[in-house]
């Protein structure tokens, strides 16, 4: 006999299911990191997290006007070993500061399955929680977890983007992106080598009217899009309610 | 008529509504991919539509001057990871693996 909890969204995408053992999954860890405390991952993150981020609540942008962007991805790593996202004091200290310096810092989040991570219910707590076939691996908590809502999500081949436009009703700085697929580099020309720049990022456009997202998956040498398909860059973008 | 599920949080926030796109975790791993061939993972139920997201860390493709190709397809029960040559202009030598990890959900 079957049994379980399944429900479904007004689309029919499903929003919980008991029978197919994928836990939903919660956002938590949120942090405002520094310019200078900018590392990757960030702290307590475990493999099978999703690495979300966001820009800063006051950001400092690359331009100015409604172009004006804060580009976000993971940066290249230094010399001494140091991990971190593009923009961060340790890719300038190591002396690459033709990259953009995020001096505004930036949100970090980690995206865990519920599963193993979230508490059991203290006694007398009123809620639903949904639990595996083993009676004791929470698949789902509507009272301990956080869960997040899914905006946009996809993938980009080389020289393709993605726009996402904030609707009024929501929050723009709610807004992270999953970065576990981004990159960022740039290697400057150099003597008769030309220019070559990676870029799997987002573009966070705080002053343009509606805000906007976009996802951009670039190779270029000398500026000009490089032939093949590349390496795919798989965004997505989520809304944290909580 | 309305159906599904709401949740609001002790502040009266709802952070489930009926029309919400939730995010389910179903695997993650490393693999080592040779140059131009495959690595099929496992995965039940795996289709080719857009309830399944797939995420690749490969930074190992992010070389200079060698514009190496690193992707997936969602086939039916496995994803599949790829690991090509690309444009190569100044005839560096290849890498002969990578290692890509991937992370699997459902929305």
């Amino acid at each position: 006999m079957s049994y379980g909890l399944q429900i479904y969204n007004e689309d029919g995408r499903t929003q919980i299911n008991s029978e197919e053992v994928a836990p939903n999954t919660y956002i938590t860890g949120k942090t405002a990191s520094a310019y200078s405390a900018m590392g990757y991952p960030p702290s307590g993150f475990t493999q099978g997290d999703l690495i979300l981020a966001r820009i800063a609540n006051t950001p400092v942008t690359r331009g100015t006007g409604v172009n004006a962007y804060v580009p976000m991805a993971r940066g290249r790593d230094v010399s001494n070993g140091l991990k971190s996202f593009h923009g961060s004091k340790a890719i300038q200290d190591a002396g690459f500061t033709y990259e953009f310096a995020n001096t505004a810092g930036i949100n970090t989040a980690l995206l865990k399955t519920q599963s193993g991570n979230i508490a059991g219910p203290s006694s007398g707590e009123f809620g639903l929680d949904v639990y595996k076939a083993d009676g004791t691996t929470i698949l789902f908590s509507a009272t301990r977890s956080t869960s997040v809502k899914v905006l946009a999500q996809g993938t980009l081949n080389q020289n393709e983007t993605f726009t996402y436009e904030c609707p009024a009703g929501l929050t723009f700085n709610k807004i992270y992106v999953v970065m576990n697929s981004t990159y960022s580099i740039v290697y400057p020309a150099n003597f008769v080598f030309p220019s070559w720049s990676i870029q799997l990022i987002y573009k966070f456009y705080p002053n343009s009217s509606p805000q906007k997202i976009q996802a951009v998956n670039s190779v270029t040498s000398d500026g000009q899009p490089v032939p093949g398909s590349g390496t795919q860059f798989s965004y997505v973008i989520v809304y944290d309610p909580n | 008529m309305s159906y599904g599920l709401e949740v609001y949080n002790s502040a009266g926030v709802k952070i489930i509504s009926l029309s919400d796109r939730l995010t389910r975790f179903v695997s993650h791993g490393t693999v080592t991919v040779g140059l131009n061939s495959y690595v099929d993972v496992p995965t039940t139920g795996m289709a080719n539509n857009d309830t399944w997201g797939v995420s690749l860390t490969a930074i190992a493709g992010a070389l200079q001057f060698n514009n190496l190709e690193i992707f997936f397809t969602k086939q039916t029960n496995n994803l599949r990871i790829t690991f090509e040559e690309g444009y190569n202009p100044f005839g560096q030598t290849n890498p002969s693996s990578v290692s890509v990890t991937y992370y699997i959900f459902r929305t």
